[in-house]
């Protein structure tokens, strides 16, 4: 058993295989050997923390994603709406953790939750004009009135297309 | 006397007319003051407003590989201002920013062969090709 401690200062006890698929834990725990000692995620939340445990307890023992994976990424991206039902049920949260998750994905470098967090941005993003992606993400169009007149120009051409 | 008079009472009444264009002046001036101030504080609330934004705390190369994941799933298609990648280069500064360096989103063109504003055209495959 692994003991995680969050930022908020809360112990996870968990299964050395369900944790060993954030490859940054794995690589701490081959380096360090054995032991009973705490690992500090200073980044991670315990609420968050609790989500990610629940998605590698549902994908214990299935294997990790290869290292190469990224390479062929261009032959073989998956189509963005290929999320598996219990991801969808799970990845289904309020925009602010869904964006903890992501981070923490990426922290703790969990390609497979990363990839989810990721598809559902995008498809969040996908058939939207920019004024509601910057609604639905609270963005600020802070183009320049030259930037705004070069973005025109550029788009034109692509216009209604 | 009596024009004197009247000369007298007009005087009087275009010295009020001017002491009130003055006070109409520095009002409007006031005025102009208070829009810009307005205008100071409106962009500072959207600089603050857009720091709140969670987006705002990914990493580039997370908010890269979100990008790609919008990338219509058809090999080919037609370049559209409401699909990306073009639509990611119209959201913010930094979506253009991430847009633009990411080459993988532009690795990909159609050329459709007609005349419809081939400058035009030439000019955006140009800018394509140089992203990619």
């Amino acid at each position: 058993m692994v003991h995680l401690v969050t930022s908020d200062n809360v112990e996870f006890v968990v299964d050395k295989e369900v944790v060993e698929r954030s490859v940054l834990i794995k690589n701490m725990l081959e380096d360090v050997g054995e032991t009973d000692q705490s690992i500090p995620l200073a980044n991670v939340s315990s609420a968050v923390l609790r989500k990610v445990i629940e998605y590698c307890e549902h994908h214990r023992g299935e294997p990790l994603p290869s290292a190469d994976a990224d390479q062929n990424q261009d032959e073989t991206r998956k189509r963005t709406t290929d999320i598996s039902e219990w991801d969808q049920k799970f990845i289904t949260v309020d925009q602010e953790m869904l964006f903890e998750i992501i981070l923490a994905a990426n922290y703790l470098d969990i390609k497979s939750l990363l990839d989810v967090g990721c598809k559902t941005v995008a498809n969040m993003i996908k058939g939207k004009t920019p004024d509601e992606i910057r609604r639905l993400f609270n963005i600020v169009n802070d183009f320049t009135p030259e930037e705004e007149a070069q973005i025109k120009k550029e788009n034109e051409w692509a216009e209604d297309r | 006397s009596i024009i004197a008079e009247h000369r007298q009472q007009l005087d009087a009444v275009l010295d009020e007319i001017s002491d009130l264009e003055a006070v109409m002046d520095s009002v409007k001036h006031l005025y102009q003051q208070v829009v810009k101030k307005k205008e100071k504080i409106m962009q500072s609330m959207n600089l603050h407003k857009g720091l709140l934004s969670v987006l705002w705390r990914l990493p580039t190369e997370v908010l890269s590989q979100i990008f790609n994941h919008c990338l219509p799933e058809t090999k080919l298609w037609p370049p559209s201002n409401l699909r990306a990648p073009m639509l990611l280069t119209r959201i913010c500064q930094r979506w253009r920013e991430v847009a633009v360096g990411t080459p993988d989103l532009w690795c990909r063109m159609y050329v459709q062969a007609d005349n419809r504003g081939w400058k035009q055209a030439a000019f955006c495959y140009d800018l394509w090709l140089k992203c990619s």
